[in-house]
């Protein structure tokens, strides 16, 4: 009994279903294919040192770096303290005070990265300058609650009875803790600062307000850099040419590496964390 | 040892957090006045309201979920109603839109300049604004939709063939209803991420703080509004903050919709 409306009701939800899940990688290829188009005119840009594009200079290894020394940096920050947050949460905090916790993670998690910008400029900017350890600072702020909560998701799902068990052999709390919980819960740690990591690499304008936006290689925390993403905010509207199409290889480069590290992260999650013996 | 690490982490994310709302409420909140959401920006911006900032914001954001919508419930009920039977190829799909959904905001910005902005001719316009978040919500609504249909057990899926309800009965009158909770809840989160973007709309949409007349005008939503006043605007610094507050409060409501969504929905299967 297959009503009139039915059948062209189906063939509705395959279009609509099938063009969203087409979008972006069509966008994708398009990056791709200026991108490609571009190295095929001059391939030296992956390797070159300087970013002068009014010059013709189009070596994005400086963009690159600040890139990865931003992103990775401020991981190196807020890993530890997110782990630990989610530990003192998850193991030693009493009920009432996780729901709260759970709410301010949250609001912190939605806040937009310029809230986080407007914070830098005031408070970070006139101390350490518009330059590497702002801009890793400001990272840092903006991720470490979207980890926190991540993480705090990964200890919520270990076994129950894995933890006792490890009580009833003996093994004091913190002995549960280091011994036991992060160890079987290694996997999902490790996919939920993946998937921060892929949030900071493509974070644009919280960086850009405070990274001095100067194309040095990231060789000092108080050296003036210039991300991937910046790069784009800065120039789209005045490039032209040869610069613009080299625009497009800078915003494959990043989408490339933020793809890398979500499908690390997945990969991950999906993996089962080993008991130690 | 373990325990005085962990708090004092706590403790260090915790007190930012306190510091920043603290910072936030104190360099904010001089500027909201009882005609803040209604006047008119004067001296670009440093003075007066942002009425034209909220009518931009509304414009964006609601215009851009609206147009994602379908495709991202086209493409949720693909994956998990037609391509049932085929767990593979929605495997594929699935993991290309986590994958997308993580796209850096500004790439897309990016094509969104150079497709509507300039092949479109739509120039900054919150028209191109909207097309470019378009491309930005598909895969996170999506993603969040497809949380809500695969919440729905399949016994109400096999009960509803066997009393002889037609599929596409059954996802209307049965399936859609029971995932609401869930639907509703990746609609929020769509109007969170969209109310929070600034890097896709500062390249499409612009940062004019002037009332837009029309979609084919430029116009900066709250997001960009701060963005401006903090980095371009001299003196705009006391604004931005009172902007940011709005923003937090905003975002704050979001939160807690979301949250009450999220709890009917585990009451709700």
């Amino acid at each position: 009994m297959t009503r009139p409306g039915s059948r062209s009701g189906w063939s509705l939800v395959w279009a609509a279903g099938l063009l969203g899940g087409l979008l972006v990688p069509t966008v994708v290829l398009y990056l791709l294919w200026e991108g490609v188009a571009f190295l095929r005119g001059s391939p030296a840009a992956l390797l070159g040192t300087d970013w002068y594009p009014t010059q013709g200079d189009f070596g994005i290894l400086p963009l690159v770096g600040g890139t990865l020394a931003t992103s990775f940096l401020a991981l190196l920050v807020s890993v530890p303290v997110g782990l630990g947050a989610a530990v003192a949460l998850h193991f030693h905090a009493p009920a009432r005070m996780r729901d709260t916790a759970d709410a301010v993670l949250g609001v912190l998690g939605g806040t937009p990265s310029v809230v986080f910008g407007l914070f830098a400029t005031v408070w970070f900017v006139p101390h350490l300058g518009a330059s590497l350890a702002s801009a890793v600072l400001v990272l840092t702020c903006m991720v470490t609650p979207t980890f926190t909560l991540l993480a705090l998701a990964a200890l919520r799902q270990l076994p129950r009875d894995l933890m006792e068990a490890g009580t009833t052999l003996g093994l004091k709390r913190s002995q549960v803790i280091r011994r036991l919980a992060l160890v079987v819960a290694r996997p999902q740690l490790a996919a939920a600062a993946s998937f921060s990591l892929a949030r900071c690499l493509g974070e644009a304008l919280a960086v850009e307000m405070v990274c001095g936006n100067v194309a040095n290689m990231p060789t000092g925390l108080s050296v003036p850099v210039r991300t991937l993403t910046t790069t784009l905010v800065q120039e789209f509207d005045y490039a032209m040419g040869e610069h613009r199409t080299a625009l497009h290889l800078v915003a494959l480069t990043v989408v490339l590496f933020a793809a890398a590290a979500t499908t690390l992260a997945i990969r991950l999650s999906n993996r089962r964390g080993e008991v130690p013996a | 040892m373990t325990r005085v690490a962990s708090w004092t982490a706590f403790a260090l994310l915790f007190g930012f957090f306190v510091f920043l709302v603290a910072d936030l409420v104190v360099e904010g909140a001089p500027g909201l006045y009882a005609g803040y959401l209604t006047d008119a920006a004067r001296d670009g911006g440093r003075a007066g309201g942002i009425a034209p900032v909220v009518v931009s914001t509304l414009v964006l954001v609601l215009l851009s979920v609206l147009m994602a919508l379908p495709f991202a419930l086209g493409g949720a009920i693909m994956c998990s109603e037609l391509l049932a039977k085929r767990p593979g190829l929605s495997r594929a799909f699935r993991r290309s839109y986590d994958v997308m959904a993580a796209v850096p905001s500004v790439a897309l910005g990016l094509v969104g300049w150079m497709l509507f902005s300039e092949g479109l001719g739509l120039g900054f316009s919150l028209l191109s604004g909207c097309l470019t978040l378009v491309l930005m919500l598909v895969p996170i609504m999506t993603v969040a939709f497809l949380v809500g249909l695969d919440s729905v057990p399949g016994s109400l899926r096999e009960a509803c063939l066997t009393l002889g309800v037609t599929r596409w009965q059954a996802l209307w009158l049965q399936i859609l209803p029971a995932a609401r909770p869930a639907l509703l809840a990746g609609l929020a989160l769509a109007v969170g991420r969209a109310t929070a973007e600034t890097a896709a709309l500062v390249l499409t949409s612009g940062i004019s703080t002037r009332m837009p007349g029309s979609v084919l005008d430029p116009g900066a939503s709250l997001s960009v509004h701060v963005y401006h006043l903090a980095r371009d605007v001299p003196g705009g610094e006391a604004r931005a903050y009172t902007a940011a507050l709005a923003l937090m409060i905003i975002n704050v409501a979001l939160h807690m919709g979301l949250t009450r969504l999220r709890r009917t929905a585990h009451v709700a299967v």
